[in-house]
């Protein structure tokens, strides 16, 4: 019964808890809509670093990773990557032979790495076949064909169909040189990627560098990103004389961001629910002292002090529940609307794109924080109960019923 | 024996720092089944005295027993249950809640008692028959006239059967007719069930009913006459 004296109190003064409510709402929903935002940002920049450069686990062997050296080869890469894609948690592994060098077009020059795929093995495992903006990804009847950045293909003036010309440093430390045709420019959305990365033929990167078959580099990408990192363990066991280091180990900023994220979301639904205390307070009082003379004589028919103070706590947590309710709703709503079309940043693209964000954002919102969001609103609403709550709790009855 | 006894009950008030002697003195003895009135002028120190016996406020000396416990000696929870179960309250006005029902209004004191749901719908709806608001139990206090709202009222002190009834100026914002009709309601459950009640009033209508009359002028009693009613 004191639930629904609480409940039916809150329409009593239908203005003044409709105001609360609404503002209470708006602050609800403005916080989930950031936090969709924030997430969805966040997630997409994961996601992209994950499909596009990092995968999830990356094999090589020591010291690859800090010197670049062409005769740090793996041994038995080709074998080892063949027999990664064929583990059915895997959804694909990639062998690359990677050698930094130099890409020429007529009318300049500029530094790259030079990353020699197996076009069918890549395309499982990165997305840069998805990525592209002109032209076509490898067709296997054509020599000599290379992918290149919309970056580059503007630094060196190139197109489509445009000759390349590419060198590196050798093994045996001569330097090797091939000509190649651009066949397709792709875009990730990290400029400076786009402006230093060549995907060409493992086999040509082979013939050309003369490699010897070697392969530099093996990245894996999971079906599901959680078995990365049992799978390294496994693999560390496995091959004690490769270096094998999960997404995680290899960009430990890209783990932590999620966390942080979390974190300083956490903090603005704080920082948003701490002002509305104070306007929730502020009613509960008003509604306190409007019902002076009811409480006191509630209390002289024999309604305990504590249970006073419940009334006023159930009738608080239901006030900020309903605005919540409606804050959270109207905020899923939002997030939907947004999510199928997404939420167009290109306006300021430009400076988007050089820390690896996608001009276009979809909002993101894991079920986990609408609960943390719901509980935190109760909590603010046992904090924002605690003031009127005692307040009502010390009246006298006497002179509250003296009041009239 | 008596159900209520106060011995040598003072009160004074500080009104901003003045000492306000709102009862002086008061020796007082009240019989189960007796149905008194207080009268006296306003300021007399009538509700002062009805919120003393049911230890709502507290003498500043004297002592007071209800069924021979001794009021001040008693933990504060022990004077809400005592409140909660042997007494039944009906004040001047605005008594009910407003949010609540007829019917809500008459169950929550059972509710506070820990009645189960069957009992408390059975008693509220015999209560509100016997005050002739039984066809009126869902409504809200403000769907309801004055006189209905405090036979309600009545019929919420009762609800809790307490063994006597506290009025403080039960009759005081009804017409005649109302105050009859209340007045009748609560005769009879004096006759019938032997309780015990206690009006404060400025009401000829209630004094004339009255089997004793206690009057106070200036916080002390300035009389005590057995009445026959008519
Ligand atoms: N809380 C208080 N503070 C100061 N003075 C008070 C307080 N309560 C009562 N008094 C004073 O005590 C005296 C008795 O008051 P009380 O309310 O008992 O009178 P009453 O007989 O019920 O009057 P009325 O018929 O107007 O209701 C009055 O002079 C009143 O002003
Ligand atoms: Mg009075």
């Amino acid at each position: 019964m004191l639930l629904l004296i609480a409940w039916r109190n809150i329409w009593r003064n239908f203005k003044r808890s409709g105001i609360i409510i609404v503002s209470i709402a708006f602050g609800i929903w403005a916080g989930v809509f950031t936090i969709a935002l924030s997430l969805g940002m966040v997630n997409q920049m994961v996601e992209d670093a994950l499909r596009t450069y990092i995968s999830h686990i990356q094999i090589h062997k020591p010291g690859f990773r800090q010197r670049r050296e062409v005769k740090l080869v793996i041994p038995a890469g080709r074998e080892i990557a063949a027999q990664l894609g064929q583990a059915p948690s895997v959804q694909g592994a990639a062998p690359r032979s990677v050698v930094a060098g130099m890409a020429g077009s007529p009318t300049s020059t500029n530094g790259v790495q030079i990353i020699g795929i197996d076009p069918q093995a890549e395309a499982k495992v990165t997305d840069i076949s998805e990525r592209l903006i002109d032209g076509e990804y490898f067709e296997s009847s054509k020599r000599n064909q290379a992918v290149i950045g919309k970056k580059l293909a503007e630094r060196l003036n190139l197109r489509v169909g445009s000759k390349i010309v590419l060198t590196a440093p050798m093994p045996s430390g001569e330097i090797g040189a091939g000509a190649f045709k651009v066949v397709g420019i792709y875009k990730t959305s990290t400029s400076m990627y786009d402006e230093t990365t060549v995907f060409v033929n493992i086999q040509e990167a082979d013939r050309i560098f003369v490699l010897s078959g070697g392969i530099h580099e093996i990245a894996v990408v999971m079906h599901n990103i959680d078995q990365a990192d049992s799978l390294t363990t496994a693999l560390r066991s496995q091959f004690p004389d490769l270096e094998i280091f999960g997404w995680k180990d290899i960009s430990p900023e890209l783990a932590m961001m999620t966390e942080m994220m979390d974190q300083s979301l956490l903090i603005i639904m704080i920082i948003i629910l701490l002002a509305l205390v104070f306007g929730i307070t502020n009613t509960m009082l008003m509604g306190v002292l409007e019902r002076t003379r009811e409480l006191g004589i509630l209390m002289a028919l024999g309604l305990k002090n504590g249970k006073v103070f419940v009334m006023i706590l159930w009738e608080t947590i239901l006030l900020s529940l309903v605005g919540g309710a409606v804050g959270i709703l109207a905020g899923i709503v939002t997030n939907a609307l947004c999510r199928r079309t997404g939420i167009d940043f290109s306006l300021f693209a430009e400076g988007l794109e050089a820390f690896g964000m996608a001009a276009i954002v979809y909002p993101a919102m894991h079920t986990r924080h609408y609960i943390i969001v719901s509980v935190l609103v109760i909590l603010t609403a046992v904090i924002a109960a605690i003031y009127p709550g005692i307040k009502a709790m010390r009246l006298k009855p006497v002179e509250a019923i003296r009041t009239y | 024996m008596s159900v209520i006894r106060l011995q040598n009950i003072s009160k004074i008030y500080q009104d901003h720092g003045l000492p306000v002697r709102a009862l002086d003195d008061v020796s007082l003895e009240i019989e189960a089944g007796e149905f008194t009135t207080i009268v006296g002028p306003s300021g007399s120190g009538k509700s002062t005295l009805l919120n003393i016996i049911s230890g709502l406020d507290s003498p500043t000396s004297g002592q007071v027993f209800v069924e021979e416990r001794q009021l001040d000696k008693l933990k504060s929870c022990e004077l809400v249950n005592l409140r909660l179960h042997r007494i039944g309250f009906v004040f001047q006005a605005y008594n009910l809640i407003p949010v609540l029902t007829a019917q809500e209004n008459v169950e929550f004191i059972m509710l506070l008692q820990g009645q189960p749901k069957i009992e408390r719908e059975k008693r509220a709806r015999e209560l509100l028959d016997a005050v002739g608001l039984g066809d009126q139990m869902r409504r809200r206090p403000t769907e309801l006239s004055g006189g209905q709202q405090q036979r309600v009222a009545v019929a919420r002190a009762l609800a809790s059967m307490p063994a006597f009834v506290l009025a403080d100026e039960p009759t005081a914002n009804l017409d005649s007719a109302a105050a009859e009709n209340l007045l009748t309601i609560m005769e009879r459950l004096n006759h019938e069930k032997g309780m015990t009640f206690i009006f404060s009033t400025h009401d000829q209508r209630v004094v004339k009913r009255a089997h004793r009359i206690i009057t106070l002028e200036d916080g002390r009693i300035a009389s005590d006459v057995k009445a026959d009613p008519h």
